[in-house]
């Protein structure tokens, strides 16, 4: 029976060679953008996976009240011993500081990235070092521990151990200890480790409760959870000597941090949203394959209906006539997915540059294995099943009399299902667009600042101390206009925040959470920022880089002050400022955080950043000017700089990448919505043939039957158009209730979906229609 | 009105090659009733399609309203047809999607007739046709011998000048069949030329003239008195 079935799969399949090809490669094509689609969703959850111990460890994050909630992954030095020393259920701790250090080995010398870490973290982290000197690698505060891939760049085939590696130029480091390179599913990466006493030694607040600057990690006991820990740390730091009154501690899973961080100071980059957002584009897009299939499959039954009343005449049952097409569809399916194998593996390293991720496509990997039988099943029940019953309940007296198969309840499911795939398609295209219009929003939008042609670089050595000198020199060159220096970037937030400041007339209630900045002079005259109120910084006034300050608008707003200038706002109950000046608010953030409440200091001592604003017409002369004079006054480090515009890019790489696959995505769905108008249009042609004949008898010329046709078919995308408006609209707006700067969604977005769907169908239905039209109409109804 | 000299239609597949009408020479004048029978497969309605303007000769020449219309393009014999010829087949060929007054209808929309016009004339013809009380009702919902008289009625809704009949009464009973041979003896009567292909010698009584086809040719005409 099956040999049967495969004969027959295999004659029909050469019979309508060119419909089953586009059956199978629009199958083929949505296969394959599922699995792509749920490699990189698996590479998402994989994070942290390849550490055994990830269950039990987390890191400490405080919540704080300010006028809104805010939350820190930074914590006080002092937090994790404290926290080891008063739970026994909290095992071990790790506290984790970035660092980006210069290292030298003969003559092999590289900026590199690594950090600061207490001697639990190789254990924590499940840090697996394949060469250790002794039981400790951190024996003493010279030690410094090496991945596998630095150990090889310094010291090639020699054995790492023991050798001496000069740090900064200053300190000699024994390497200790060789780690197998950190996996890229991880949300921390470095390349070196150095122990936290080194850190404390360079002058960090390692003892000091008053700073938030470490992020903390604990290894928590068997047979507790997070909601008991929880509990119980909650309230740790209410009699300790922090900054910040109200901060309740809690902890947060390793495995949630990629995905589900939502805090300050993080650098996870993954967002749970895309990946949900991803996953339901996979399932669309499989369903919409699969729609196509069902459709073409339909549509071509009804061609086949005479061979299944023959096989019902003698003697075919349902069964038997389900049977059979479903092992014609498992036939496809399988053809399907042997072709979509073929097109991932040669689609993937393009994927994995739009996703900026290395996902590897095994097929080995039992998941793999898993995820393919499930799509294989799910293909053959969705595509297969509704035609299979379908056909068997073709009535055999009436086809084999020559009369058609009454197919109108099946064409208004099918009507419907390729309504749904123009109504996905329309969907994706006006996220397409409306992501499109943030992207240039945000890249197009007034900041507050000028952030064209200013070059900035990290200042070292004698370039930092001598920096007014630098400074002076650099100015006598004509291509360079302004030069200033700051802690934090204008783009990069701030270098610290708290409460600490009041002010006469201060209304109790809520506290004030301040964004803090330190910046030279220069600074506003530099970015172009436009001062409001008051003065700029000035060496006129010897005193500004002890007690003035200048705030922004919104800072002014939140203190509930009319006249600012000259107002006096005092620090930790200790010192006394002076507001000098008001700056018109600039965005300091993402455009995803509404402006918040900034106060600039005059700190040039502390400002090791500078930016430097050059003549646009020569900036390539001014460049070589800077780097001349970097040499001069630097010889152990390269010149390295970047452009204030490539910051701000940088700033949204996330937003663009997703960006970018939607895109991909939304064209390969409108792909095989086209597929489906396609073959609706197949099978609807198919269905009016001797409707197109009577018309024509009765004197519809090609141009009316034309005319008629698309008219039918065109209505299906007007109506796709209307119903995804709504839908579109919310899913959209509610995706740019995520920025508090946005662009709008207005009427064109709409009509440029209706206008770019309208186009391609037309497109699509073109050949078929013509073909009808001109079909004679007694080559149709000869058949009646 | 129709004259045909030596007409012949050849059917080409790749292997076989087959003479469905074999060099038919007649003619018929406006106003006549004419028969066309003959056995299965003689060419009765690959003759019917060619005098409808439907298919082209192979050879010969074909003269509709002393036009040699034989070489017309597809256009131009669409144009001819829509207005002037009006077809009923035995199969009635309605479209099951537009309801009675929407089929009727359709030859008035490709004449160009304006709304107000065509509700006035297919209501008229339905009238006449005595089913101007399902003129909502889709033909699904209608016996065989209403589905025939809503075809006659799009046939003549037009008022052609000919109609071409297969097999009318084919797929209908004797008194549905009868009824419908008599509304187009009343067209004849009115002055419609009428050309009917029929099986049925009860039918071909309703006809002035009968052509007899046998393997593509004809092989006898009779003309005799109209029964009536």
């Amino acid at each position: 029976m099956i040999t049967n079935y495969l004969k027959s799969a295999l004659k029909s399949f050469k019979h309508g060679l060119f419909y089953n090809c586009i059956n199978i490669f629009g199958l083929a094509l949505g296969i394959a953008c599922s699995v792509l689609i749920l490699l990189w969703v698996s590479h998402e959850f994989s994070y942290e996976n390849f550490n055994p111990k990830k269950d039990h460890v987390y890191r400490v994050i405080q919540d704080m009240d300010f006028e809104k909630p805010v939350s820190w992954a930074i914590n006080q030095g002092p937090l994790g011993p404290s926290l080891v020393k008063d739970f026994p259920e909290i095992e071990k701790f790790t506290r984790f500081k970035f660092s980006g250090l210069t290292l030298e080995y003969n003559d092999t010398k590289f900026r590199e990235r690594g950090g600061y870490a207490d001697h639990d973290f190789f254990d924590i982290f499940g840090c697996n070092l394949i060469l250790r000197s002794g039981d400790s690698v951190f024996k003493d505060n010279r030690s410094i521990v090496l991945s596998e891939k630095l150990a090889k760049k310094y010291f090639r085939d020699e054995n790492p151990i023991g050798k001496t590696l000069k740090v900064t130029n200053e300190y000699f480091f024994m390497v200790t200890g060789v780690f197998k390179d950190v996996p890229e599913n991880t949300h921390l990466w470095y390349d070196y480790l150095l122990p936290m006493s080194f850190g404390k030694e360079r002058g960090m607040s390692v003892d000091r409760w008053n700073n938030s600057t470490f992020y903390t990690y604990l290894l928590i006991a068997d047979g507790f959870n997070e909601s008991q820990i929880n509990e119980k740390i909650c309230h740790y730091l209410d009699d300790k000597p922090i900054l910040e009154k109200n901060t309740e501690l809690r902890l947060q899973p390793l495995s949630a941090i990629h995905l589900y961080s939502n805090v300050d100071f993080d650098f996870a980059s993954g967002d749970i949203k895309y990946v949900r957002i991803f996953m339901i584009v996979a399932i669309f897009i499989l369903v919409l394959a699969c729609i196509n299939f069902m459709n073409l499959s339909s549509a071509r039954s009804i061609r086949r209906a005479k061979e299944i009343g023959i096989r019902k005449v003698i003697g075919a049952s349902r069964f038997h006539l389900i049977n059979q097409n479903l092992t014609e569809t498992s036939f496809q399916v399988f053809i399907s997915i042997f072709i979509a194998l073929i097109l991932v593996k040669f689609a993937l390293p393009s994927f994995n540059n739009i996703a900026g991720r290395e996902l590897i496509f095994d097929l080995s990997d039992a998941n793999l294995i898993i995820g393919l039988l499930f799509v294989f099943f799910i293909c053959i029940i969705m595509s297969g099943l509704y035609p299979a019953i379908q056909i068997s309940l073709f009535n055999p007296i009436q086809i084999l009399k020559g009369g058609t198969v009454k197919g109108s309840q099946n064409s208004s499911f099918i009507k419907m299902l390729v309504l749904f795939q123009f109504l996905t398609s329309v969907t994706l295209i006006i996220s397409v667009i409306t992501i499109q219009k943030q992207l240039i929003y945000l890249q197009n939008k007034k900041l507050g600042y000028n952030k064209e042609h200013v070059l900035n670089f990290g200042m070292t050595g004698e370039f930092f101390s001598k920096y007014d000198n630098i400074k002076a020199e650099l100015l006598q060159n004509p291509y360079i206009k302004d030069v200033t220096q700051m802690v934090a970037y204008p783009n990069e937030g701030y270098a610290f925040s708290n409460t600490l400041f009041t002010w006469e007339g201060m209304k109790s209630g809520k506290e004030i959470l301040f964004r803090n900045n330190l910046v030279g002079y220069d600074y506003f005259k530099t970015f172009q920022m436009k001062i409001v109120e008051g003065r700029d910084f000035s060496k006129n006034y010897p005193t500004d880089t002890i007690d003035a300050l200048i705030v922004n608008q919104t800072a002014v707003k939140s203190m509930g002050m009319e006249n600012p200038i000259g107002q006096r706002l005092k620090y930790n109950n200790q010192d006394y400022f002076t507001i000098v000046g008001v700056v018109e608010d600039y965005n300091f953030s993402s455009l995803k955080n509404k402006v918040e409440p900034l106060i600039l200091w005059l700190k040039p001592a502390e400002c090791g950043q500078i930016s430097i604003r050059i003549d646009q017409n020569n900036y390539q002369n001014a460049i070589s000017f800077i780097e001349q004079k970097w040499k001069e006054y630097v010889k152990d480090a390269s010149f390295r700089y970047n452009f204030m515009d490539e910051r701000l890019n940088n700033m949204y790489t996330s937003e663009r990448e997703s960006a970018k696959i939607i895109t991909y995505f939304a064209i390969l769905a409108i792909l095989i919505s086209c597929l489906g108008l396609f073959g609706l249009t197949f099978y609807m042609i198919s269905q009016k043939m001797k409707e197109i004949g009577i018309r024509k008898v009765f004197g519809g010329t090609i141009g009316d039957i034309y005319v008629y046709l698309t008219k039918t078919f065109l209505k299906w995308v007007f109506i796709a158009n209307l119903v995804s408006w709504p839908v579109s609209w919310y899913l959209m707006n509610k995706w740019l209730d995520n920025y508090a700067y946005h662009t709008q969604i207005n009427i064109w977005t709409f009509m440029l979906a209706l206008g770019i769907t309208l186009l391609i169908a037309l497109l699509t239905i073109l050949y078929q229609t013509i073909k009808a039209s001109n079909s004679k109409p007694i080559d149709v109804l000869r058949y009646e | 009105m129709i004259r045909s000299t030596n007409l012949s239609k050849v059917f080409r597949t790749d292997e076989v090659e087959t003479t469905a009408l074999n060099e038919v020479t007649f003619e018929i004048k406006k106003g006549e009733f004419v028969a066309i029978m003959g056995p299965s497969g003689c060419g009765k309605s690959t003759l019917l399609n060619i005098l409808g303007l439907l298919d082209n000769p192979t050879s010969g020449e074909y003269y509709f309203l002393e036009n040699e219309v034989s070489g017309f393009s597809e256009r131009q014999r669409a144009n001819l047809r829509k207005n002037n010829i009006g077809f009923v087949f035995q199969n009635f060929n309605l479209i099951d999607e537009l309801n009675v007054f929407e089929n009727v209808e359709l030859p008035l929309i490709y004449l160009g007739y304006s709304a107000k016009d065509r509700k006035k004339r297919v209501d008229e013809v339905l009238e006449q046709m005595q089913i101007i009380h399902r003129k909502k009702h889709f033909p699904l919902q209608l016996s065989g011998g209403q589905q025939q008289r809503v075809a006659v009625a799009r046939a003549v809704v037009a008022n052609p000048a000919l109609i071409l009949a297969d097999e009318p009464t084919g797929n209908l009973d004797s008194a549905h069949g009868e009824e419908v041979m008599n509304l187009l003896s009343d067209l004849n009567s009115k002055g419609t030329t009428i050309i009917m292909v029929t099986h049925s010698q009860r039918d071909a009584e309703y006809s002035q003239r009968v052509i007899r086809l046998f393997d593509g040719q004809i092989i006898a005409e009779n003309i005799k008195e109209k029964i009536l």
